[in-house]
């Protein structure tokens, strides 16, 4: 089994970024019935390679070409959003997907993207929390009293209860904001003492403690599978590098971060031992399959052509088929 | 042919909603092989019946079921965020492949205003100053204002952004279309409008472009059928909630096409305006008159196993029949 991620995007020495949309509906419809799980889209603003700023309509577009693949928006930055529109948004994604959208949401990190809306950023911890004291609500359709005002979102989310919400982030404030308002949390960093943090403010708010995840020391958070390993990281490897490069440049001398490499090369992306960037073989991905965990793809990283892309994630597929079937003695 | 609006009201009684937002693409994606030219979407907030609020997130779902089909969403400017809009726009348009216009209203319901936080005297300023900073945007400029370096990324696939037009029935609206020098659609034909849109395009020194001015008698909803009398007992009520829900919004107005004050379906029914439903051979007719269909198949609610016959009756049997070439002669 698979994971499927897409952040669209295209550094400008890469293929056009619009032929990158349909090539990621198109590898979501493909997979669902061969092994993906998951398919998760993130978001930023203002980036210079394109970065898919509106994961929402994304969101739209797939969930009307599959069935039953699950969609995990991550991170969504809820300060710079309005909360009604974002609700709205959340409840017609819902019906369209038949509960299949989650959201993952964070306080956002770049201080150009809040200047991008023209929203504060010294106050994004309080705006996040009260938001997420009414989005819940709203998207139920419940009358809800917001900034002095009766509000009810039209039409009701279909799923009970409301869409999967997690929290994103990496911090004790993080922690703290997902135990208060009993949602899941997805940890960036492996800070010690979140774990009990966030279940001591589930009890102390009286929910019982959600899904939790942390980053798994030395696991890959992009993978490739690939028969000819080094010809591949030929082909893929200037993506990869502008994968990185671009991540770390959005959390600069933050190094917590699991997920980030500091690498400059593609030399040195493929020589970390334990680095978020692998491009396996088939045997390399059954292994890992086998092992319990999901195969992290990433099939347009850094604006890899769609007609590249494709062989590699038919190749991550047949493994994923492989791995699951276990009469099969490789 | 014929055009399909997409509106999403669903009174407690109608279909389950989540049928309607999976029958919506599903007959986009029919439509566009039988004579389907282009799916209208239109949003309101804060509706009792559920009335689509979110016209750019239902958009995508129908883009990726279409190839050909054109999009025409009207949204109500003052209620969006424009750099959000913008990059919903550029997203759109790269996954539609430029196949999405839109028509940006003024927007007149006093409690949508209250729902965003917004005072309804407010709209015309926020209009001016949402589809100034919308279109620089879109047009791929990093606009610098307030303190703030705005750029939009991805661009849309369209040079220049995708298309917009000003959309209202009234004399006002026109002059705003004129000055903003965008196409106008109007809803309603009020004598003068479009005069008072060539003046206002003049007047700021912009070249007119597309109008449309459908009189208040053009049908809005249309419906084929076999048997007309079978077909009003199966859909009057739900058209009769269309019509009713619109006239509610707007009491007083008699000039906007598209609905009319009726107290039940036969009035509705003897009306015959708005909201019609004609037989094959007349919708024939209309066909070769050069007409095209204002279908709206999910309309008031309606189940969608209701609906399919009545759409696909218009792209299997009326279309085929008109424009055959022996029926022609």
């Amino acid at each position: 089994m698979f994971t499927l991620r897409f952040d669209m995007r295209a550094p400008s020495w890469a293929g056009p970024a619009a032929d990158l949309y349909g090539a990621a509906i198109d590898m979501c419809e493909w997979a669902e019935t061969r092994g993906a799980a998951l398919a998760v889209l993130s978001e930023h603003h203002g980036a210079d390679d394109g970065h898919l700023p509106v994961p929402l309509m994304l969101a739209s577009a797939i969930a009307s070409r599959t069935r039953t693949l699950a969609i995990l928006l991550a991170a969504v930055a809820i300060p710079l959003w309005d909360p009604v529109r974002l609700a709205e948004e959340m409840s017609v994604l819902d019906l369209i997907s038949r509960g299949r959208v989650w959201y993952a949401f964070g306080v956002g990190h770049r201080r150009e993207e809040f200047e991008h809306f023209g929203v504060d950023m010294s106050t994004r911890g309080r705006a996040a929390d009260e938001m997420l004291e009414v989005l819940g609500p709203l998207v139920r359709g419940e009358v809800v009293s917001y900034r002095g005002r009766q509000v009810r979102v039209t039409p009701p989310c279909a799923t009970d209860g409301g869409p999967m919400v997690l929290i994103a982030g990496g911090s004790k404030a993080a922690a703290r904001r997902a135990g208060t308002h009993g949602f899941g949390f997805v940890s960036q960093t492996a800070l010690p003492g979140l774990k009990e943090l966030y279940e001591s403010e589930c009890r102390a708010h009286g929910h019982e403690p959600g899904m939790i995840q942390f980053p798994v020391e030395g696991a890959p958070t992009t993978v490739f599978v690939a028969d000819d390993v080094d010809q591949a990281w030929d082909v893929l490897g200037p993506h990869l590098l502008h994968d990185a490069i671009m991540a770390a440049s959005y959390r600069p001398g933050d190094d917590s971060v699991a997920s980030i490499s500091r690498a400059d090369s593609v030399d040195a992306l493929r020589q970390e031992s334990g680095g978020p960037y692998r491009i396996f073989t088939p045997d390399e991905a059954i292994d890992y399959i086998r092992g319990g965990r999901l195969l992290p793809l990433h099939p347009l990283c850094g604006g890899v052509a769609p007609e590249v892309a494709w062989p590699y994630l038919e190749v991550a597929a047949a493994a994923s088929a492989r791995a699951q079937d276990h009469s099969t003695d490789r | 042919m014929f055009t399909m609006r997409f509106d999403m009201r669903d009174p407690a009684w109608g279909a389950a909603p989540a049928e309607l937002y999976a029958a919506a693409p599903e007959m986009c994606a029919w439509a566009e092989d039988h004579g389907g030219l282009a799916a209208v979407l239109c949003e309101h907030h804060g509706s009792e019946d559920g009335y689509l609020p979110s016209p750019m997130v239902l958009a995508p779902a129908i883009a990726a079921r279409t190839q050909r089909l054109s999009l025409s969403l009207i949204l109500i400017l003052p209620f969006y965020e424009p750099v959000r809009l913008a990059e919903d726009m550029a997203v759109l348009d790269i996954i539609s492949n430029g196949r999405a216009s839109y028509i940006l209203a003024l927007g007149y319901r006093p409690e949508e205003f209250e729902h965003f936080g917004l005072a309804v005297s407010d709209r015309g300023r926020l209009c001016d100053e949402k589809i100034a900073l919308l279109r620089r945007l879109l047009a791929g400029e990093t606009v610098v204002q307030d303190g703030r370096r705005i750029t939009v990324t991805p661009r849309p696939l369209t040079a220049g952004g995708p298309g917009l037009m000003w959309g209202g029935g009234t004399v006002a609206a026109a002059r705003r279309a004129g000055r903003y020098g965008l196409g106008m659609l109007g809803n309603a034909n009020e004598p003068g409008m479009r005069e008072a849109y060539e003046a206002a395009c003049a007047k700021h020194g912009h070249t007119p472009g597309g109008t449309f001015f459908p009189d208040r008698d053009t049908p809005s909803v249309v419906f084929v059928a076999d048997d007309i009398d079978q077909a009003w007992s199966e859909l009057g009520e739900h058209l009769l909630h269309d019509v009713q829900t619109y006239a509610a919004w707007n009491p007083g107005d008699e000039t906007t096409a598209g609905f009319s004050h009726v107290r039940n379906v036969d009035e509705l029914r003897e009306t015959g305006t708005s909201h019609v439903i004609i037989s094959v051979p007349e919708a024939i007719s209309w066909i070769r008159a050069g007409k095209v269909l204002n279908l709206s198949p999910l309309c008031g609610g309606l189940p969608p196993s209701v609906a399919w016959p009545y759409l696909k009756r218009v792209g299997e049997v009326v279309l085929p029949e008109a424009l055959s070439k022996e029926a022609s002669l």
